[in-house]
């Protein structure tokens, strides 16, 4: 082996100028698990009220997209509070999908199953984990056809605690519980873990698209040429109805 | 975590830290983020010092180490700043000989490195800093060793045409691949 490169890659590492890391890393960790006991705690606090699914009311919350539909229910918009949760609490609920409890489908490495999130992450969940998110603003329609909007939440299998593959999941919203309408991307388009930006997903007509800029795998991650891919919920299952439906190509390196 | 394991966690970390910091270096090119990264890794490793600190706690650390790295490449979804497109060429005499020319080949290398994705700058560190085998590698980060290969081979084949005389020394006909 040729030591000329070894021997330039320690004369490089070598720039790295010490420093004493142990004080910061105690407060790091210890910031970190304030914040999971503060997650545990808010969870006791949300689900002391006996509430298995947990709708929340009085929630400040963009007001969601909604798309006309002839079968739709009325549209959802959130009160906008300026004071304290308790002391102004609107007629309307909110489902808030960060903060309840409901049934999600088989993520890659995270099994399916009923899952309990607060602020987005798994209650006490397993090593790899999900987290779930809403688009912003909010993405609401009727997406089966069944009186009643959808919502379409972005969730993440968090894989050793570093890679995460994300997936959109269509819920129904009935009497404040939720339900899986079902996993929205396909397998093919899936299968290479496209980046999905949450503010990059919307719904027209009864197809939610999907904007993607890249993706990644075993060889690492690729920037592609933006696409578009649309998927429809037809006969129990969503499949792709427009867009591309090969594996993208990446883009040249820089 | 007890008095002592706190004490063997406060050791290991002032012991390791320093070698740590040098690969995190290579992995970023920069002082700022290698500290950062090592931080992270250091911190996940105390968050579950009660479980590792009679293993093999460096292995450990190090494996989080390069799998954040990636992975904050990834939501970076871009490198680091570079001055120049082109990096610099070394003077007539390419093996450097004294100090001015090896800030410009450690200058040229950090800029090659830059270009590299980040698995295939994590390749490079692991098998010709860290002195891993291509087996080691990629139980390290979690991928086959076919893949290790083909990002070595990618990311050598990338460095020869950014910058050849990087790889090969003048002095050795002894090829890396």
């Amino acid at each position: 082996m040729n030591d000329f490169f070894r021997a330039q890659l320690a004369d490089l590492a070598a720039q790295a100028v010490p420093a004493d890391l142990y004080p910061r890393v105690l407060t790091g960790s210890r910031r970190r698990s304030r914040r999971r006991t503060a997650a545990v705690l808010a969870a006791a606090v949300v689900l002391s009220g006996g509430f298995a699914t947990t709708v929340l009311v009085g929630r400040s919350l963009p007001p969601p997209v909604t798309t006309p539909s002839g079968s739709a229910g009325p549209v959802t918009t959130p009160p906008t509070l300026s004071g304290s949760p308790s002391a102004e609490v609107s007629s309307e609920p909110v489902v808030d999908v960060r903060n309840a409890s409901y049934d999600v489908p088989a993520i890659a490495v995270c099994a399916a199953g009923r899952r309990t999130f607060v602020d987005g992450t798994e209650r006490d969940g397993p090593y790899n984990h999900l987290t779930v998110a809403e688009p912003s603003p909010p993405v609401r329609a009727d997406l089966d056809g069944v009186p009643g909007d959808e919502m379409i939440v972005l969730v993440s299998c968090r894989v050793e605690g570093i890679f995460t593959r994300k997936q959109l999941l269509a819920l129904t919203v009935a009497d404040g519980t939720l339900r899986p309408l079902g996993l929205v991307l396909d397998s093919r388009t899936f299968d290479f873990f496209p980046w999905i930006d949450p503010a990059l997903v919307s719904v027209r007509g009864d197809v939610v698209t999907v904007r993607i800029e890249g993706y990644g795998n075993d060889d690492g991650a690729a920037r592609i040429a933006p696409e578009e891919r649309g998927f429809a919920y037809r006969d129990g299952a969503f499949v792709q109805v427009s867009g591309p439906t090969a594996r993208p190509s990446p883009l040249p390196a820089s | 975590m007890d008095a002592s394991r706190a004490e063997e966690f406060e050791a290991y970390v002032r012991a390791r830290t320093p070698a740590l910091l040098r690969a995190a270096y290579l992995l970023t090119g920069d002082q700022h983020l290698a500290e950062d990264l090592v931080n992270d890794a250091l911190i996940r490793t105390h968050q579950v010092w009660h479980r590792l600190w009679d293993g093999s706690p460096e292995a450990y650390t190090r494996k989080i180490m390069y799998h954040l790295q990636i992975s904050w490449w990834r939501r970076r979804k871009r490198t680091p700043e570079r001055l120049t497109d082109v990096p610099p060429e070394p003077g007539v005499n390419s093996y450097p000989v004294d100090e001015q020319a090896r800030s410009v080949t450690r200058l040229a290398l950090q800029d090659a490195l830059s270009l590299l994705g980040a698995r295939q700058r994590a390749v490079l560190v692991l098998r010709y800093f860290e002195d891993l085998s291509e087996a080691e590698v990629a139980e390290l980060l979690g991928v086959t060793v076919g893949t290790v290969k083909s990002q070595s081979a990618k990311a050598l084949a990338r460095l020869r045409i950014i910058a050849p005389h990087l790889l090969d020394s003048p002095t050795s006909d002894r090829k890396l691949r």
